[in-house]
């Protein structure tokens, strides 16, 4: 921040102050807030290190900047934000949550690898912490080992393909696909979700392929792709994501491509850019969502931090937006409070559209379909169409759902 | 005072040293925090895959970056044997110790015919073989997702707390570190620091040089099998980060820095580094470039480690103390392994 | 007959960026003998730079020579001020080009953030050569060009100056060549700059093929580690033949076994360093 901005900020705020003094009269005469209903104490753990680091660091960014936004406080509660880095390893992660505990948080708010999350969940529910996930997807988490005091503000890796399912095969008419995906769990519950649901629509997978995480050529498996299918569906994500629409493209398969949202989220496309035209996606955020709390939060993000919002820096954001309403709910921040008030939340103002919790503790939000296009210079993931109240369940019935073989466990199988 | 009774004295102040050290780890959580209880049953199980290591390389001279193969298969043998299947844990331990041998032995004939930083390649393509196994082959591993929900109460008879495993895990780490102690002085250790000595003067004398390196990696990859298992029920979870390429690493970093010419080197290193990492993760983001630079600085100014430093020191003392007799026979003794003796 | 030569050129056009990625590596860890873990940490540097330099200048051969020149003299410092004086040892080595590898990958994901970015193809090479129901990139194409240019200058600059012979002087016994006359501290200090320079410029071209992102330092050195081995130390040929050897098994393990694709990596190198230590074109080493 300039020196300039400094001041400017100094003195909007010292207004803002002596406003607030006058209308109130009271209070307001320093920082420890005398009137607030006391304190609470978030712990941040998300990979600041490693591969995943940019995911981390938008998770963290978009909650800081709701509670900055909320100068400090949410439901009238002072907010003392710690923060580790996960590095991507589970003893690391624990040792960190096991600080954060020490030093008092009420509350846990992260995670990006599913392998993580398992590792350390053993020891968030002996300490009956509640834990708001703001990115890690095995579907389990919240289904065959949901756990009380665990809820999931982002998606399982199955809820968002899902809907895709139902589009690509009734409106935008594929009959038969070829899916390509990363080969690890993620990679294959993403994909059995979008396969089921497109096979129960009446379509037909024709293919399925895995590559490897961090695999450098790509060219080996484009090729492989079967040129007889209407369309191609993949879930690849990070740098992968770029290389493989390399790949697509200098291989000339002349296919067109859809997919799981992570596959042109906004942490690839300005890589990706004319690359990634017309791939359409489905995802419950996208930058462009039209609404006045998805623009604030985006130009006010953007103005921050100078990079574009993402998923990443939504879900941060949202899990923030949902303590705030569990504090509010509740009336305390002690933990036991705050798992039975989170359960009962119902955000109607946030960016991405109405979000609450399943009984399971998994996010129910409208989930969007989405084309890459290029927009004033920009690309982004310009809405086409949208599923409201998107279950992690989807159609189907939960006992149902859960008691049929893991979609992980399904992988392989789809296309027989 | 002659140097007999100075080094009696010095027994001495080392027995009690070693007994403060033991009672200060029993007792420690009475003073401390559970984070910190957690922090010192990491470096108790850091320390003892350290002791293992270091039979291959600070006593066998053989830079192996693959031991992780070994301590992430201790992992996944409490984690599948457990929790996928219904085994006890002696027979996890049993396991532990015989597949630990198994592929130690395995990696031992593999690197007969390489010497220096040759050894350092093979074991890194082995581990990295079985990373990807562990990784790809879901069906027993669970892949990325790892096998969580191990629990410490096997290894803690009765009441499982954060306490009593982390007594559990000193008994452990104690027993199998006094059994290194011991190997390491039975003719067979000797024989293996021998053998890195000088491998034809050992081959001279009529012992089989391929059996002592054989033998170094079946012992070491036991032990280093058993901290596995410890490391799992420690964190509850195994996955393929406990055989990645880095754990090797580290666990070499453990030894140099400690100072891998001596027993206890891989312990102080283990203490040091991960003492180090949650000092400075407590208050930096950016807490790889400080431990970056600390491994540098380190090395530049102290190349045998800290305990090498420690020992200079104290020589150095005794021969201000005792005249330049004894200066002269201890310089020759810490350079036989940093220097291009120690890889070649 | 179309599918089989697409992956026979693929397998070659990876091998060659994998060549691309690991010669550095024979000049400093294979001709220097200096184990240098850092080689990745150099690549993710020249890449970085020069994405830098050409989002402010639009100047896409000005970026890659400020790229190269920058790196180069980073790693020259680092041979001066720290490698240096270790030389010969590979215990400390070790420790610190790995401490440096970690010092310089975590300042670049703090000044250029995590996302995973891609250096652009050298302009020009855009383009698809398609026949029939064949296709494949210009670059891939030029990268094999690019990998045997830069074999056949290694391999002149080895074999016919007399720089190789006082490297390997140098190494072998430092003292007796300081006494012919090498200058051993420069030699060691301009070998290991072009060893940081070439590091540099797969960051910028073979990152165009891989990309960058945190973490890419590790994944590079380990590739860059398996050709440099296979090949046999300081033979440039035989990092040339195992490269393009890697190449198309990987290329051909994906298409056959996808299910092992990481096992097909790494071991049958196991397999191979157990037979023949030295890798192919390696010397017997004495002890």
């Amino acid at each position: 921040m300039s020196a300039q901005a400094v001041n400017t900020s100094i003195g909007a705020l010292a207004s803002l102050a002596l406003l607030l003094a006058a209308c109130d009269g009271a209070a307001i005469d320093d920082d420890v807030d005398e009137d607030a209903a006391g304190t609470v104490t978030v712990g941040l753990i998300n990979p600041l290190t490693g591969p995943f680091a940019a995911l981390g660091e938008d998770v963290n960014a978009g909650f800081e900047m709701y509670v900055d936004e909320n100068d400090g406080q949410l439901a009238g509660f002072d907010v003392e934000i710690l923060s580790e880095d996960t590095a991507n390893d589970t003893a690391i992660a624990i040792e960190g949550i096991e600080r954060m505990l020490d030093q008092g948080a009420d509350v846990l708010v992260g995670f990006v690898n599913s392998g993580v999350t398992y590792g350390a969940s053993e020891v968030i529910r002996e300490e009956g912490v509640p834990l708001v996930i703001t990115t890690a997807g095995a579907d389990d988490l919240t289904q065959r080992d949901a756990s009380e005091s665990i809820f999931r503000i982002s998606y399982t890796s199955s809820q968002d393909s899902m809907p895709l399912g139902d589009y690509a095969c009734n409106e935008l008419g594929y009959e038969t696909i070829s899916m390509i995906g990363l080969d690890y769990a993620f990679g294959w519950e993403a994909a059995g979700g979008f396969a089921m649901a497109y096979e129960d629509a009446g379509c037909e997978i024709v293919q399925e392929l895995y590559a490897p995480l961090d695999t450098p050529d790509w060219a080996p498996f484009v090729q492989q792709i079967d040129r007889e299918a209407d369309a191609v569906w993949a879930v690849i994500a990070g740098a992968d994501a770029i290389r493989f629409l390399q790949s697509y493209d200098d291989f000339g398969v002349e296919l067109p491509l859809i997919g799981h949202g992570a596959t042109t989220d906004e942490q690839v496309l300005d890589e990706q850019q004319e690359l990634a035209e017309g791939v359409i996606t489905s995802l419950h955020y996208t930058a462009v969502i039209d609404n006045e709390f998805n623009d604030a939060f985006r130009e006010a993000f953007e103005a921050e931090y100078g990079t574009t919002v993402s998923q990443y820096s939504d879900n941060g954001y949202t899990a923030a937006m949902a303590i705030e309403a569990a504090l509010e709910g509740a009336g305390a921040s002690d933990r036991d409070a705050l798992i039975e008030a989170l359960g009962d939340i119902e955000l109607d103002e946030a960016p991405r559209g109405r979000t609450y919790f399943d009984e399971y503790g998994q996010a129910v939000y409208p989930v969007y379909i989405r084309e890459a296009v290029e927009q004033d210079g920009r690309w982004v993931n310009q809405v086409l169409d949208v599923y409201e109240d998107v279950s992690q369940f989807w159609d189907y019935d939960p006992g149902e759902f859960m008691s049929g073989e893991p979609l992980e466990e399904r992988r392989g199988t789809w296309a027989d | 005072m002659s140097a007999v009774n100075a080094d009696a004295r010095n027994r001495l102040l080392l027995r009690v040293a070693l007994l403060a050290v033991g009672i200060a780890l029993v007792a420690a959580p009475y003073v401390v925090s559970s984070f910190q209880i957690g922090v010192l049953s990491r470096i108790a199980v850091f320390a003892l895959f350290g002791l293992a290591f270091n039979i291959v390389f600070g006593a066998g001279g053989m830079p192996s970056l693959g031991h992780a193969a070994f301590f992430g298969l201790g992992g996944y043998i409490i984690g599948i044997g457990t929790v996928r299947l219904d085994a006890g844990i002696i027979t996890v331990f049993v396991l532990a110790l015989v597949l630990g041998a198994v592929l130690g032995a395995i990696v031992g004939v593999l690197t007969l015919r390489s010497h220096g930083v040759y050894v350092l390649l093979l074991t890194l393509a082995v581990a990295q073989a079985l990373w990807g196994l562990a990784f790809q082959q879901v069906r027993w591993t669970r892949g990325d997702n790892g096998i969580a929900g191990i629990e410490r109460s096997l290894i803690v008879p009765g009441d499982a707390t954060l306490v009593t495993f982390y007594w559990a895990v000193l008994a452990v780490v104690a027993i199998f570190g006094a059994l290194v102690w011991w190997f390491q002085r039975s003719p067979a250790g000797v024989a293996i620091v021998a053998h890195r000595e000088s491998a034809s003067r050992l081959a001279a004398l009529g012992y089989r040089v391929s059996a002592y390196r054989i033998g170094a990696f079946t012992v070491s990859g036991a032990v280093a099998a058993i901290a596995g298992v410890l490391y799992a029920s420690l964190n509850r979870f195994v996955g393929p980060e406990n055989l990645a390429w880095t754990m090797s690493a580290e666990v070499m970093l453990f030894a140099i820095v400690g100072g891998a010419a001596f027993f206890a080197g891989p312990i102080v290193g283990a203490a040091a580094i991960v003492t180090l990492e949650v000092w400075v993760s407590g208050f930096t983001d950016r807490w790889l470039a400080v431990l970056g630079l600390t491994y540098i600085l380190t090395m530049l100014f102290m190349p045998q480690g800290i305990l090498g430093l420690v020992d200079d020191r104290r020589r150095a003392w005794r021969a201000r103390r005792d005249g330049r007799e004894a200066a002269a026979t201890s310089a020759n003794a810490s350079d036989a392994l940093t220097g291009s003796g120690g890889m070649s | 007959m179309g599918s089989i030569l697409g992956h026979i050129l693929n397998g070659l056009s990876f091998g060659s960026v994998l060549f691309l990625l690991a010669s550095g590596l024979t000049l400093t860890f294979g001709l220097m003998r200096t184990v240098n873990l850092a080689h990745g940490a150099f690549f993710a540097l020249g890449g970085y730079i020069a994405l830098d330099v050409l989002r402010r200048t639009d100047r896409y051969w000005f970026s890659l020579l400020v790229a190269i020149l920058a790196a180069t003299l980073v790693g020259v410092l680092f041979e001066r001020l720290a490698l240096h004086r270790v030389l010969g040892k590979e215990l400390p080595q070790i420790l610190i080009t790995v401490g440096f590898a970690f010092l310089i990958a975590d300042l670049l994901l703090a000044y250029y953030g995590g996302r995973p970015q891609s250096p652009p193809r050298p302009p020009g090479l855009d383009g698809v050569l398609r026949l029939e129901n064949f296709a494949f990139p210009h670059f891939r194409l030029a990268l094999i060009v690019v990998a045997v240019v830069v074999w056949l200058g290694l391999h002149l600059l080895i074999t016919r100056t007399k720089i190789g012979a006082m490297v390997r002087a140098s190494v072998d016994d430092e003292p007796i060549a300081r006494s012919v006359g090498v200058k051993v501290p420069a030699i060691f200090a301009t070998v290991f700059g072009a060893g940081t320079a070439l590091a540099a410029f797969a960051g910028v071209w073979g990152g165009a093929f891989t990309g960058l992102q945190p973490g890419s330092e590790w994944q590079i050195l380990l590739l860059a580690l398996v050709v440099v081995v296979v090949g046999g130390l300081g033979s440039v040929g035989g990092a040339l033949i195992a490269a393009l050897a890697v190449g198309l098994l990987d290329e051909f393990g994906k298409w056959l076994f996808p299910s092992f694709a990481l096992f097909t990596l790494y071991a049958p190198v196991a397999v191979l360093l157990a037979i023949r230590p030295q890798g192919f074109f390696g010397k017997e080493e004495l002890t």
